[in-house]
């Protein structure tokens, strides 16, 4: 039986690069800086952490 | 008014004020010539109520359409009554309120490497013509896989059957080398949702909606795809991918190796709470992709103006989404924003919100959720 032809994906993609300014839009909406030190620092800590990924190895 | 006397005139009225395509107009009108001849030819248009309209879904799941269909027939219906109560023909909208769930929760495995299913030796079915793998379930019965489980295929930690029925007791728990690695993330993503109202719980569960964690990213997820006949992203398009959902698998896959770099050094609580936030964005992604309409879906860009700076800047449009996506990421993004304040401000909903965010917000998901 001959398989069938694959379908055209749907995909929604979650990309690295919106996982810091995701976290501060949920933290701090508005974008007023209300952040606490620790929300801050775990935000510095999420893009240094993407950015070291994407540099050429 | 018939039925047939109101479909004739909704149809005409699809073709003259609708930028629709005859194909979509013909579509459209043979949904409801069978919903027509479910009720009778000389049903009047009155007399319908929810339990009638949901007398024909089941119909038609019984009659063996697929999901899709089903979810396209009940669309057209959906928009045959709007027409009907603007046409003031129907006094209520029966539609108001419900959802149908078409789709079947399909029950993902824990893919496991060719060889451990062999040092199982589970009493497995191999249709090597269908492509599927067959393993027996405590009911009696078979659990079917249409994926492809090839010597190579990838290993995803994934919920599934495996975790509740007699297959977890012929494969080997977790005993996949390094497939517990991503164990804590899986249960944390789940511990995320199982914090979500019940309503919404329930809403994903009609879905179908599953997660899972893959490890060996792109192959894996690229695996998936093909395991339900779609042509994979290439690797390009999925290797900065932290999630994807599979609309065909109605399942939201995480990056494992992604993941766990960007939350290197951060606090047990931190991690925890990041994660948290991206499931729930993917669980409100995976609500809104599902329920949205193309209509809503058009307003996208102009409700993005009017988000507050904060969130408009984490969605990065027109470079990393189509105008058509922007609609999903914003109820996503508000969907993750209100769940993450239920615990400070319960259900309300912020002020610096737009009223029309809120508004087109509360089409796609019950909120505040009834349960």
């Amino acid at each position: 039986m001959a398989p069938e032809p694959m379908r055209e994906p749907q995909t929604a993609a979650f990309p690295a690069t919106k996982i810091a300014p995701f976290l501060r839009a949920v933290v701090d909406p508005e974008g007023k800086g209300d952040l606490t030190p620790e929300q801050a620092a775990a935000i510095q800590q999420v893009e240094a952490n993407v950015r070291r990924r994407d540099e050429p190895k | 008014m018939q039925v047939r006397q109101a479909r004739e005139q909704y149809v005409r009225w699809l073709r003259i004020t609708r930028e629709l395509s005859p194909h979509t107009v013909r579509a459209h009108e043979g949904d409801i010539a069978t919903f027509e001849r479910h009720v009778g030819a000389r049903a009047l248009v009155g007399p319908h109520r929810w339990g009638c309209l949901l007398a024909f879904i089941e119909a038609q799941r019984a009659a063996g359409l697929a999901p899709s269909s089903i979810r396209r027939r009940a669309s057209g219906l959906r928009g045959f009554c709007r027409w009907l109560l603007a046409a003031e023909l129907l006094e209520l909208d029966p539609w108001v309120g419900r959802t149908v769930a078409a789709g079947r929760a399909r029950e993902l495995p824990r893919v496991v490497a060719w060889h451990d299913l062999e040092r199982a030796r589970a009493p497995l079915w191999l249709c090597q013509d269908a492509g599927c793998l067959r393993l027996p379930v405590d009911s009696g019965g078979f659990w079917s896989w249409g994926g492809w489980l090839g010597p190579n295929c990838s290993r995803v930690v994934a919920s599934g059957l495996a975790d509740r029925c007699a297959v977890r007791q012929s494969l080997p728990p977790m005993s996949l080398g390094a497939a517990g690695q991503f164990d804590r993330l899986l249960r944390e993503i789940r511990e995320a949702r199982a914090q979500l109202p019940a309503e919404h719980r329930n809403l994903l569960a009609q879905i179908g909606t599953q997660e899972g964690v893959v490890e060996d990213w792109p192959t894996g997820v690229q695996d998936l795809f093909r395991s339900v006949q779609e042509m994979p992203p290439s690797d390009a398009a999925l290797v900065n991918a932290a999630a994807v959902w599979l609309d065909g698998l109605r399942t939201v896959v995480f990056n494992g190796p992604l993941m766990q770099a960007a939350t290197t050094g951060l606090t047990d609580a931190s991690r925890k709470q990041l994660v948290a936030y991206i499931a729930w964005h993917e669980y409100g992604h995976a609500l809104s992709l599902t329920r949205s309409t193309h209509e809503q879906r058009r307003s996208g860009v102009r409700l993005l103006g009017l988000l507050s700076d904060g969130m408009r800047a984490s969605i990065d449009y027109p470079a990393g989404y189509g105008r058509l996506q922007v609609f999903d990421e914003i109820i996503a993004t508000v969907y993750a924003l209100l769940i993450s304040r239920i615990r400070t401000d319960g259900y309300g909903v912020p002020e610096f919100l737009h009223p029309e965010i809120v508004q087109a917000f509360k089409e796609v998901i019950p909120w505040p959720p009834s349960q």
